[in-house]
């Protein structure tokens, strides 16, 4: 079982739109990472996301390719400073492989729980649009499997 | 500083284990990977690879594509039973970025150490040609991992082997 945790493509400014949808730039961002991801051939079987414009854009965009298109769903628990349970949870009863698109420091901390136990027992460097793959053994454990980002995608 | 660390391609099976060369799938994984970091404009100052020539191989090829013109160096201790404590304590001393090639499990025993201090934390699944990028943690003790491919990401669809 996989858990993909993403942050979301770069947004713009509170002072550009109050919203803070996707820059052209983090548009561009995730469709790289979306290109990718097709490349790679994976898919999933569940697209969450926070709630937030850029999240639901971002998921929205990746689902094109890893998820037949379809809308991604609103989960609660995925802002940027919620609790880790409420999806922790839900990776370890899910039955098959779960991409979230969410913020930071959420993100980070996630992996860090994952890996770990602790929320800052390990660090990945995220950066908007970056996706983390994470794999959960038979045994239970969790491993980091990969880890993409859009800038390791600027000359393909 | 960036370091690489690479496990080596899918190797053939022979009778002596240090002289086991790599698989026509191995190179295939191996130079695919090595042409994906290329592209991304990666380049480093030094190679090192263990004993092993499947190891080595996998060096040359990373050379060939990322590291034009550098002499490749044969290091005892990245063996699969190599001691990642001393390992660390020479990393922390280059400051160029470093392609290493060894194996599991000190591969992924290294990057679990260099990210927790803990060798058997089990961080990492290293399946054979993956390439995990590290560098020292900025906001932090420790280093932190800026990314990690494997070559069924970078070369397309699975394979039988896969």
């Amino acid at each position: 079982m996989k858990l993909y945790l993403v942050q979301h493509g770069e947004a713009l400014s509170k002072d550009e739109n109050p919203k803070r949808p996707l820059s052209k730039k983090g548009l561009a961002d995730v469709v790289k990472m979306a290109e990718f991801l097709f490349e790679a051939d994976i898919a999933v079987d569940e697209l969450v996301h926070s709630g937030k414009p850029r999240a639901e854009e971002t998921a929205n965009v990746l689902s094109k390719t890893v998820w037949l298109g379809k809308a991604a769903v609103q989960m609660d628990g995925l802002g940027p400073n919620d609790d880790l349970d409420h999806l922790y949870n839900a990776a370890e009863a899910a039955g098959g492989d779960i991409m979230a698109v969410g913020h930071l420091p959420f993100m980070a901390k996630m992996v860090a729980r994952c890996l770990t136990g602790r929320e800052d027992g390990a660090a990945v460097a995220f950066e908007p649009g970056a996706i983390v793959c994470l794999e959960r053994t038979e045994e239970g454990a969790w491993a980091l499997n990969w880890m993409q980002k859009p800038s390791m995608l600027v000359a393909v | 500083m960036r370091l690489y660390l690479v496990r080596h391609g899918k190797a053939e099976f022979g009778p002596e284990d240090a002289d086991r060369l790599l698989s026509p799938r191995g190179r295939t994984d191996i130079e695919a990977m090595a042409q994906h970091l290329r592209a991304q404009e990666i380049s480093v100052a030094r190679v090192v690879h263990s004993t092993l020539a499947r190891a080595r191989e996998t060096a040359e090829i990373f050379a060939a594509q990322i590291a034009p013109g550098v002499e490749i160096q044969e290091r005892g201790g990245l063996e699969p039973w190599g001691n990642v404590k001393s390992f660390a304590k020479l990393a922390e001393t280059w400051t160029e970025d470093t392609v290493v090639c060894g194996h599991e499990p000190f591969m992924g025993e290294a990057a679990s150490y260099l990210m927790t201090g803990n060798a058997h934390a089990g961080l990492v699944d290293v399946k054979t040609g993956t390439v995990m990028t590290l560098a020292r943690n900025p906001y932090g003790d420790g280093w932190q991992m800026r990314w990690m491919l494997k070559p069924r990401l970078v070369r397309g669809p699975k394979m039988v082997e896969d």
